[in-house]
């Protein structure tokens, strides 16, 4: 009879063993890709934010750069409301000119849960004058870059947004002293480990006065 | 304990009678489940260490993405290159937070780990092409960016060196 309850207690602790490693094998697994997938967004949405107002002269804050909180897009109409600079918001848009006609773009997070939830790529459309003043009025197209990880009670960090700023600030990128912007791009995020990232850019087509 | 045989049937010299099968086992059950004890506590121990580097490489691979994005950061946007490589070392912050899920604001902070690194610096004259492009000038651009926290038991946990460098 002991034996027979060792034997009990043995197969007990191996299916628990089983349950406790599976869980957090697949939560790391998962934390990795969502962290890999935030990382790539972070390195991609850089990249892209330095068409904002390439081809314009004079491009400034406000008329070709301007960051929404309280972004939504329903269907293709983007509402939202402007935010002051230096406050982050949820999405931002810029104006530019890198093909000959002007065109607007911008970057939007949903922190819609489950599907439908992620970072965004809006654009590029045509916009008049080279101006994104007339965001709301614009028909805007969506891609998504980043979903966002999939809902898991068991970690607090999964409900993590990405937000930006931008802020007037003298930067020059890599160092080239002969140009200087005045406008620093901030995209703030958390990885899942609740740690803070921040990705910026020095964004000097918009100039030094 | 041996079974008792009858004095009569020693005396008339017939052979002992053996023990009866299951009486011969007894208590293999018991050893049986011993060993499997044993055998499964060591294939605990070896899944629980394996989980254990499998976490800590996760953890150890974000951080180095976020000394990437700092590194990526510090060269993008150098306040003042020409100071700055002269020079040539100093540290950066990562901002690290703890490993329990369970718990904790995100983007709380528990602890700040500073990272060191070296500079190196060179001089490039870029050649610009087309009229009227202005004139080429030397540049002074950073050439490598390295970290040098080489943990010796992050590099015998998982190999390499653990540095991450930009540049050539």
């Amino acid at each position: 009879m002991v034996g027979l309850l060792l034997s009990m207690v043995v197969a007990l602790a191996m299916l628990s063993m089983y349950k406790v490693s599976a869980r957090y094998g697949g939560q790391a697994g998962q934390d990795a890709a969502a962290d890999a997938q935030l990382t790539a967004a972070l390195l991609r949405t850089g990249l892209a934010v330095q068409d904002a107002g390439y081809g314009i002269a004079s491009a400034s804050l406000g008329t070709q750069l301007v960051v929404l909180s309280g972004a939504a897009l329903n269907g293709r109409a983007l509402s939202g409301s402007t935010v002051a600079t230096g406050s982050s918001g949820n999405a931002v848009l810029w104006a530019m000119n890198t093909t000959g006609t002007a065109q607007c773009a911008g970057l939007l997070f949903k922190a819609t849960n489950g599907g439908g939830g992620g970072l965004y790529f809006l654009g590029p459309v045509a916009c008049s004058a080279g101006s994104v003043s007339d965001w709301s009025s614009l028909s805007w197209t969506a891609t998504r870059w980043a979903d966002r990880p999939a809902y898991q009670a068991s970690n607090t960090y999964n409900q993590t947004a990405i937000s930006f700023s931008v802020a007037s600030t003298a930067c020059k990128p890599f160092g080239v002293t002969a140009s200087s912007g005045n406008v620093v791009w901030t995209l703030a995020s958390t990885n899942r480990s609740g740690a803070p990232l921040a990705e910026q850019q020095c964004l000097f087509n918009f100039k030094a006065p | 304990m041996t079974p008792q045989v009858p004095c009569s049937e020693r005396a008339m010299g017939r052979p002992h009678r053996k023990a009866a099968p299951h009486r011969s086992q007894r208590g293999s059950m018991l050893l049986e489940a011993l060993v499997g004890m044993v055998l499964s506590a060591a294939l605990g121990l070896g899944m629980a260490y394996s989980a254990a580097r499998a976490l800590s490489a996760q953890r150890y691979h974000s951080t180095q993405n976020m000394a990437v994005l700092a590194m990526r950061g510090m060269l993008a946007m150098p306040a003042d290159l020409a100071a700055w490589c002269t020079t040539g070392a100093g540290s950066f912050d990562l901002r690290l937070n703890n490993l329990n899920s369970a718990g904790g604001t995100a983007g709380a902070v528990v602890s700040t780990q500073s990272v060191p690194y070296t500079l190196a610096c060179s001089t490039v004259t870029p050649t610009i092409t087309g009229a009227g492009q202005g004139v080429a000038t030397s540049l002074q651009v950073p050439a490598t960016l390295a970290t040098t926290n080489t943990g010796s038991t992050a590099s015998a946990l998982f190999g390499g060196s653990g540095v991450v460098s930009f540049g050539r």
